[in-house]
Parts: C-alpha cells; sequence; structure tokens
C-alpha cells in the first residue's frame, strides 16, 4: 500500500483543515478521522496516525473542538472529538483561504 | 485569552493529560488491530501492524506536550526545583541570607502597617476623601489651629455654597452612669444634628439626629466602641434611658467608630451652650466648635478654601467686635489633618527603614556573589549544552526571590509578634493608631519588597551570567573572570554602599538621640517629680453653678492637702504638659485699648490657691491665690514674667489693670502676683503668654489635680480616691497619672523615632561589619599563595596587614565620604524633627564617622590577624 505521509508532506495547516472537514459530518473518534479521510482521497491520503494527536491537541487548544469520552462500535473506549461553532467558523475560514492559495499558484501556473 | 487559561489547566493537570492522551492512542491502536483482524490478519500480525501504522507514538507525544506548555511555566518549575535543591545543599547560606532578609524585610512590615494605617487605610464613612476640616487662624499672631464660634458657625452655615453638608463638635470628658449606678468616665462628643451624617456615619442600628433635636432634645447616640465593651453589643439598648452627667438621655442609635481623633462613646447634641460657659462669652467669640464639611461633588478643597476666606470677611463686617473677627478660615482635608504633624516623622522611619532594608540586601548579595564565584563552571558547561544566555541567567533570579520570599514569610510574622511592642512605645500617642495592623495591604507591599529585594540581590550574578565568555570560564574552572576576580569589585561596590547608608543612619539616629535627651533636660520651669495627678469632672446637674463648682474645688483641695503623704496640693484647668490648653483675648487697661477683635490671645489657666507652691514655679512679685479671691471679691489675675514684659516692658506690672475674656467685652482684673515663665504648651515652645485666675472667679466643670507627695506619687492613687469619695462619692477620678509620666507621653513621637533610628542603625552597623568582614576574609581567602609569595620574598607581618587592611580601606573610605554626602543632603529634610541640634553638628559627625571607621576595623582584624600568619610553605602548596 502506499507511504504513509507524515504531516511535512502537506501543507502546513492543511491537517487541521481536513481534521475538521471530517468533523463537520459528526462526531468521530482519532481512528474514525483517519479511517475517513483515508476513505474520502480513495485511499491516496493516509495519515501518519499517531501524527493525528499533536493536531487534535492544537484544534482543541484554540477551541474549535470539543472532545468527549464514549464507546466505540466495537464496545471499545474511545474519546469522540466534535466541532464547536467556532470551529465551524475557522473550517470556513481555512477553506476558503484554502482555495484562495490553490487559486493563486493555479494562476502562476497557468501564467507561465 | 481562553487558550492560555487552558493552557493553565493542562499544566495544572498534566499527568492525568498525559495517561489520559496514552490511553486514546492506546484505544486507536486496538481498533486497528480490531479491523485488521476482521480482514483476516492473525492478532499478533494485527498488533504488529497497528503499531506500525501508528507511527512514532513518542515523537507524537512530544509535540503533544510541545502544543500545550507555556514555556516559561515550565522552565520556572523547574529552576525552582533546582533551586530548592541548591538551598538544600547549602543549608549554612541558605540560612544567613533568610535570617539577614528577614530582618530588612519584617522592619518593613512593620513599618508599612503604621504608614498603611496613616495614608491608606479606609475610613469607615462614607466618601472620606470629600471631606474637610475647616480651622480658624489668626496669622498676625501664627496661631493656627482655632475652632469656630457659634455666631461664626452660624454664619457659615447659612451662606455657605461648596460644601453639602456641614456639622460641628465639641469633644469633652463626661460621667457615664452605668446601670444607673457604677459611673465611668466617658469620651463624650456634642454635636450639630448634622455632624454625623455629614461626616458620613452610617447608623450601625437606630438612626442619628433630626434637626429639631438640635436644640436641647434629650436623645443620645453610643459609640461602636463602647457598645461593645460596656452593652455587648445589644441592640436592645436603643430606647434605654442612658445617665450622662447626672442627665437621662434616651438611646435612639449607635455610630460606627469614626477615625482617629473624632471618635467618641457617646454622642449629643445642643453644642451651641456649654455647660459653665456664659452664653454672652459664646456669642461674643468663643471659639471651641470643630467643624467638618463635606465638598460638593466637583467642589476642590482649593474652592472650598477661597470661599471660606470670603466668608471669613463677611463674619468680620457683621461681628466687627467679637473676639475671632480678625481670624482667618481655611480648611484642610481630613486625612492630612488626622496624619498632620507625624507626617514628617512618618517619612523619615519610613526612608530609615528602606535603607536598612538595603544593607540587609547588601550583605546577602555578597554572599550570594560568593556562592556565584563557585558555580560559573555549571553556568558555564549549561551555556556550551545550548541553554540560552536568559535561561542561564534565571536560576539566579528564582534563588534568590525564593530566598527573599522565605525571607519576607519570617519577617511579616516577626513584625506581627512585634507591633504591640512598637506601639506601646509609641504610647498610643498615634492618632490612627487604631488602624495600625498587619493587613492585606501591608502584605502585598512586603511582597513586593520581597520580590525586588530578589532581583535586586539575583542580578549581579544573572548579568554576569548573560555576559559569560563560555570558553574562558570552562578553561579555567571559572576561576578568574576578566578584569574582576571573585567578583570583588562588586563585593566592594557592595561594601561602600553598606558604609554609607550606615553612616547616614548612624548621623541620624544620633541626631535624634542629642535632640531627644537636650529636650527631656529642659528647664521646663517647674519641677514635676513627686506630682500625682489626677481629673475630676463635675456634672452640671450636681454642680449647676459656679459657687457650687467653686465650693467643691477649694473643698476637695482642702482635703487633699492634708491627706496623708501630701505635701502640697492643687487644682488646675490645665496643667502644664498637659496637651489641652485654652486662650482668652487680653489687653492692658490703660490708655487706648484695643477693641475685642485686635486684642491677642493669651494662656489661661484657672486655678485653686496652692498652685505656684505644689509645682515649685518661683512667685517673683505680688502674691499667690487665697480663698478670699472670690467671685464676688475684685477681680485677679497672676500673670507670667513673658507676660509683664509684653504688657509693661520694663516697668512694672504688679498692681496694674488689665481687661481679659471676651465675656461683657472683657472683664477688667488687677495683676497681683508675677511667676516665672512655664513651658506649658510644650517642652520646645518657648514661653508664652499666660495669664492664672482664680477658679472661685473663673469656674471650671472639669479640673485636674495636682499633688506633691512625700513618697512616690504613683502609690497615692488610693488615697486621692478615698479623699475624693469623702468629698461626693459619685464622681470618678479619671486620667490617673504622675506629672513625669505625662510629660513622657508629651514626648512619646519622639521617642519613638529615636528608639527605631536607633534599632536601624545599630542593625545597620552590625550587618555592614559583617560585610565587610566577609570580602576582607574572602579576600585573604584567595590571595594566600599570592600572600605566601610576599611573605616567602620577605615581607614582614605588619606589612602583610597593611595589604589587608589597605584592601577594605578604599571602599570604606569611599563609603564614608559618600555616606557624608548623602547626610548633609538630607540634612535640611529632618532639620523641622530637631531641637536645638544641627543637622550638620561636627561633634556627631565625626563619633559616627569614628564609630564606623572602628567597626571596620575591628572587621578586619581577624583576616589580618589570619593573613599575618599564612605560612608560605603551605600557602603555595595548597594552590
Amino acid at each position: 500500500m502506499g507511504l504513509t505521509n507524515t504531516t511535512s508532506d502537506l501543507l502546513p495547516g492543511t491537517l487541521e483543515l481536513l481534521i475538521l472537514s471530517s468533523l463537520a459530518g459528526g462526531a468521530r473518534h482519532g481512528y474514525g478521522i483517519v479511517e475517513h479521510l483515508r476513505l474520502a482521497s480513495d485511499d491516496m491520503l493516509r495519515i501518519g496516525e499517531s501524527a493525528l494527536y499533536p493536531a487534535l491537541q492544537r484544534l482543541l487548544l484554540n477551541g474549535w473542538v470539543k472532545a468527549e469520552w464514549g464507546t466505540s462500535e466495537n464496545n471499545r473506549r474511545a474519546r469522540y472529538y466534535t466541532l464547536t461553532a467556532r470551529g465551524r467558523k475557522q473550517l470556513a475560514a481555512e477553506r476558503a483561504e484554502f482555495n484562495r492559495m490553490v487559486g493563486m499558484i493555479q494562476q502562476v501556473l497557468e501564467g507561465t | 485569552m481562553r487558550s492560555v487559561f487552558r493552557r493553565l489547566l493542562y499544566f495544572l493537570f498534566r499527568s492525568r493529560h498525559d495517561l489520559d492522551l496514552r490511553d486514546e492512542i492506546e484505544a486507536h491502536r486496538m481498533l486497528r488491530q480490531d479491523a485488521l483482524e476482521r480482514e483476516g490478519l492473525a492478532p499478533e500480525q494485527a498488533a504488529d501492524e497497528s503499531r506500525r501504522a501508528l507511527g512514532n507514538v513518542t515523537l507524537a507525544l512530544e509535540e503533544v506536550r510541545d502544543v500545550w506548555t507555556i514555556r516559561l511555566l515550565d522552565g520556572l518549575w523547574l529552576d525552582v526545583r533546582l533551586a530548592w535543591r541548591g538551598l538544600r545543599r547549602s543549608p549554612g547560606f541558605a540560612l544567613v541570607a533568610i535570617a539577614t532578609l528577614a530582618i530588612g524585610i519584617g522592619a518593613n512590615t512593620a513599618i508599612f502597617s503604621v504608614i498603611n494605617a496613616a495614608f491608606f487605610a479606609p475610613y469607615q464613612v462614607k466618601e472620606p476623601e470629600r471631606l474637610v476640616r475647616l480651622w480658624g487662624q489668626d496669622l498676625k499672631r501664627n496661631i493656627l489651629q482655632l475652632g469656630f464660634s457659634v455666631p461664626k458657625y452660624e454664619l457659615i452655615r447659612d451662606q455657605q455654597t461648596s460644601f453639602t453638608a456641614l456639622g460641628a463638635a465639641t469633644q469633652l470628658p463626661q460621667t457615664l452612669l452605668l446601670n444607673g449606678t457604677e459611673p465611668i468616665q466617658v469620651n463624650g462628643s456634642m454635636t450639630t444634628s448634622s455632624f454625623l451624617d455629614a461626616f458620613g456615619a452610617v447608623p450601625i442600628a437606630g438612626r442619628f439626629f433630626r434637626a429639631d433635636e438640635e436644640r436641647g432634645a434629650l436623645v443620645a447616640v453610643v459609640g461602636e466602641e463602647l457598645w461593645r465593651a460596656r452593652f455587648a453589643a445589644n441592640p436592645g439598648v436603643i430606647g434605654q434611658p442612658l445617665t450622662v452627667d447626672g442627665v437621662s438621655y434616651t438611646v435612639i442609635g449607635i455610630a460606627p467608630r469614626l477615625p482617629a481623633f473624632w471618635d467618641a462613646d457617646v454622642w449629643t447634641t445642643n453644642p451651641m451652650q456649654l455647660p459653665g460657659i456664659p452664653e454672652d462669652t459664646i456669642r461674643r467669640g468663643f471659639s471651641y466648635l470643630q467643624p467638618v464639611g463635606r465638598l460638593q461633588p466637583g467642589v476642590s478643597e482649593e474652592q472650598a478654601r477661597r470661599e471660606l476666606e470670603v466668608l471669613a470677611a463677611r463674619y468680620a463686617s457683621a461681628y466687627p467686635s467679637n473676639a475671632d473677627a480678625a481670624w482667618t478660615l481655611t480648611g484642610v482635608g481630613l486625612r492630612d489633618d488626622i496624619v498632620g504633624a507625624s507626617r514628617s516623622s512618618l517619612l523619615t522611619v519610613l526612608a530609615a527603614v528602606g535603607l536598612l532594608l538595603m544593607v540587609a540586601c547588601a550583605n546577602v548579595a555578597n554572599l550570594a556573589l560568593v556562592r556565584f564565584a563557585g558555580r560559573r563552571q555549571e553556568q558555564g558547561l549549561r551555556a556550551a549544552l545550548g541553554a540560552s544566555r536568559a535561561r542561564v541567567a534565571r536560576p539566579f533570579l528564582v534563588e534568590s526571590v525564593m530566598v527573599s520570599g522565605a525571607a519576607a514569610g519570617f519577617g511579616a510574622v516577626f513584625a506581627y509578634w512585634a507591633l504591640p511592642g512598637l506601639l506601646v512605645l509609641a504610647r498610643n500617642n498615634l492618632p490612627f493608631a487604631n488602624d495600625i495592623r498587619i493587613s492585606l495591604p501591608v502584605l502585598a507591599a512586603t511582597a513586593l519588597v520581597a520580590v525586588a529585594s530578589g532581583v535586586v540581590i539575583g542580578l549581579y550574578p544573572a548579568v554576569q551570567a548573560l555576559r559569560s565568555d563560555v570558553v574562558s570560564v570552562l578553561r579555567d574552572g571559572g576561576r578568574t573572570i576578566a578584569g574582576d576576580s571573585g567578583g570583588h569589585r562588586a563585593r566592594r561596590a557592595i561594601v561602600t554602599t553598606q558604609v554609607a547608608v550606615s553612616l547616614v543612619l548612624l548621623i541620624g539616629a544620633g541626631l535624634l538621640v542629642t535632640s531627644f535627651e537636650r529636650l527631656r533636660h529642659q528647664d521646663a520651669g517647674f519641677d514635676p517629680a513627686n506630682v500625682f495627678v489626677a481629673r475630676v469632672s463635675l456634672p452640671p446637674s450636681s454642680y449647676p453653678d459656679s459657687d457650687a463648682q467653686s465650693r467643691f474645688w477649694l473643698q476637695l483641695r482642702e482635703v487633699l492637702s492634708n491627706a496623708p503623704g501630701a505635701a502640697h496640693a492643687t487644682l488646675s484647668s490645665q496643667p502644664p504638659l498637659s496637651g489641652g490648653f485654652t486662650r482668652a483675648p487680653y489687653a492692658l487697661n490703660e490708655g487706648a485699648v484695643p477693641a475685642l477683635n485686635e486684642r491677642p490671645l493669651g494662656l489661661t489657666t484657672s486655678v485653686t490657691p496652692g498652685y505656684f507652691a505644689t509645682l515649685k514655679i518661683p512667685m517673683l512679685a505680688g502674691r499667690d491665690f487665697t480663698e478670699r479671691d472670690t467671685a464676688d471679691a475684685p477681680l485677679v489675675a497672676i500673670v507670667s514674667k513673658a507676660t509683664a514684659r509684653k504688657l509693661a516692658g520694663d516697668r512694672d506690672l504688679l498692681g496694674r489693670r488689665i481687661i481679659m475674656g471676651s465675656q461683657g467685652g472683657g472683664q477688667v482684673m488687677e495683676v497681683i502676683g508675677i511667676v516665672d515663665d512655664v513651658r506649658t504648651q510644650s517642652l520646645a515652645a518657648t514661653s508664652e503668654v499666660e495669664f492664672y485666675r482664680p477658679v472661685m472667679q473663673r469656674p471650671r466643670q472639669v479640673m485636674t489635680m495636682l499633688v506633691r507627695t512625700a513618697g512616690e506619687p504613683a502609690a497615692f492613687e488610693s488615697t486621692a480616691r478615698h479623699a475624693l469619695a469623702g468629698v461626693d462619692a459619685t464622681l470618678p477620678l479619671t486620667g490617673i497619672t504622675t506629672h513625669p509620666r505625662m510629660i513622657e507621653q508629651s514626648l512619646a513621637q519622639q521617642r519613638l523615632l529615636f528608639v527605631l533610628l536607633g534599632v536601624f542603625a545599630v542593625l545597620a552597623v552590625v550587618l555592614s561589619t559583617v560585610g565587610i568582614y566577609g570580602v576582607v576574609s574572602s579576600f585573604v581567602g584567595q590571595r594566600t599563595p599570592e600572600i605566601g609569595v610576599r611573605v616567602a620574598l620577605g615581607a614582614s607581618r605588619a606589612q602583610v596587614v597593611r595589604i589587608v587592611v589597605a584592601q577594605s580601606l578604599v571602599p570604606v573610605g569611599t563609603g564614608l565620604f559618600v555616606g557624608l554626602g548623602a547626610a548633609a543632603a538630607l540634612g535640611p529634610f529632618v532639620e523641622g524633627l530637631l531641637f536645638e541640634v544641627s543637622p550638620l553638628d561636627p561633634l556627631m559627625i565625626s563619633s559616627a564617622v569614628g564609630l564606623l571607621a572602628l567597626a571596620a576595623g575591628a572587621a578586619c582584624a581577624i583576616p589580618a590577624g589570619r593573613a599575618a600568619r599564612i605560612d608560605p610553605v603551605t600557602a603555595l602548596r595548597s594552590d
């Protein structure tokens, strides 16, 4: 299978954007986020799974997600993350910013 | 901001957070493992694969920690732990440093509590900063603190616009009958109905006076202190009758404690009529009312003062012949008025205790520097391993702040314990004494001082760390710092500071002691030794007229004179140096007699016969009063020598007539005696004009007995009580003391000042001596090899001693020089506190310099002796 991507392979900050977007659909635990990203990107995007956690902690620190302990599908204890209202605003903002960046790069490329 | 809060929470619950995260990651891995097992992998393989998929968990955990930590807090906590370990390893340093600083900081805490009580303690009234105390002033004669007369107060009250509320009070001792039978002396205050409200007091229970109760309604308010002490704080006392000075009042409320001397035990109204003072005298300007006003919002003190000037002029034109017509009026903020004369003393003490702290810090800094020299290598190593400069410097500051923090803790406890002693020294002569305690603001100030001291002490090592050259430090083990071995330059600078500060304190203390002694030994003009003092107050209900009063006083005097152990007895309305005095307008009744409002004021005392004999005041001419100088007999007066000289110049005043007082425009009387001058007001004040009147002709309700006893005056108390009971058993004897003690009381503030400064000076000298010793001793230790070489090359012991002494000569000498300069510069500021001593008194200065030089010499003696005994062989070998 493909190599696990480390966060340094992505543009800085995109990991957080990806996590936020995957939480837009509802609460997930860490494993669930990883799987969602893998599936949503047709198996192309694989996150070094433990690298997820510093990013999640940063989101917690800034108050964009909140976390609660719960039970997972296979009856194991897991911590579920949910987007907060501020997180939703942050997601929209970061999405817009990302699109703007991509648009800029595209413009440059098309120009040459 | 919320993120900072979350970071703090994380910091507090760090280990728990860590465990939770590990749990979470493990749970994640298990989910992966389950999924892999479902795909068909064997459990062990699934486990391995899941671990691999997880990646570098350790790294992730570290990154998480990085996300959360407040770097600063983490680093500081580490520094604190290191400092704690370091201090435990050198308990000697820790103990000495903490003890030294505890003394310095503790002394500061004690003084802070006094300063806080004086300048900052909140008064328990509404908006006290809007209150202004009104004074009358006779600027021509430089009498600055005069009360208001009734007509003046009424005019101001009716015409002023600067104040929203105005009230006036007059205080007098009164007799309260507890449970209808037990008489006790209380402080009474007769006020206008508006006074308590204007002051901003809120009734603890009940109410204060209504406007219609001002003219003698028989209602009273009880003060908080008396209420708690004698009525068990029972609100049921409201509505009950209370007998004050023989009159029954109904209690209508309880008043909270007012600041300083404004407080009273019993409040009544009708201040416009004083028992025993004729209405005419009151109308003509007898000025006894103490008014207080509450400024209108938006009006400043200055504006109020200007309005008072205008109103004073209006009073002068409305009542031109009144005794107080020519006075100006002014207002002083309430707190300024209360702190008043103590201000310069307080600031002096504050400065002195600050200097003491400086010396203490200097000592500890010295110790810290020695320790620092031994840790240079550790510092170099840390810098070499990549610690930032700030990171290397910080532990020194953390350590010194910890030391000063611990010292502050001990110091505060020490101050708490020593504070009552301090107050006793002041013999309750500070008007704000009730508020002196170790309160929260005081502790906060102490904490600030502690941190500041810690920073100052740790500053030099920290700064040195910032500038350190890592390579050289590591190479030679930190034994030499380029150009400054062992921080010696800094240590010598510290010694200079210590010596300078100690000199300033020593000179200050010496000046104050000398001043105090000179004051105490002033010839007061009378002999206070063996004089028993006590006060008796006659309730107007039992002694309604002057005849009844005079009879009582004369009878009491008779009984006292015949009592066993009494050589002479007399009574006076204001004994010398008792703190109370009244003045009356006077003039020579010959030729062009000045109008009442232009007459100067002179001290006036009512006495019984035998006054001058009792106090051994020499009678220079004429005779004493006798029992024949009654109210019906011709009016007479005795004057002091200064008075005679002022009124008559070189010619004799005896037998001539003067006009005194304001009753009926003044009473004409004959001068029948001239006595020597007496320092009535204070030991420092030169003689004022003073008149004596027989109490039969100038009746008084309250008199003080003065009995010259054969033996110890304090033992006369029971005899005095017995004598009083023989004349009237219902009257209490109060204010019992001896004249010497009373004089001491009048000097209480000066005494407190010089004791405090003396203690600080001694402590500073001791600390400085220790500091000098430390520096010279370490110098000898460091230079032992060099000295060994010199001795080996033939230097004599004397030469070695000279080298050692020369080391300390420069810093000590410089310190003395700087100290002299500082003392000279500060001289003008303390001049006001001194009596007949110049701040530049050469004898004082040379003694102080000599003492310090001696102390410095003694400090050098031991290390010098040690140096002289250095054996060159061992010295060179030990290198």
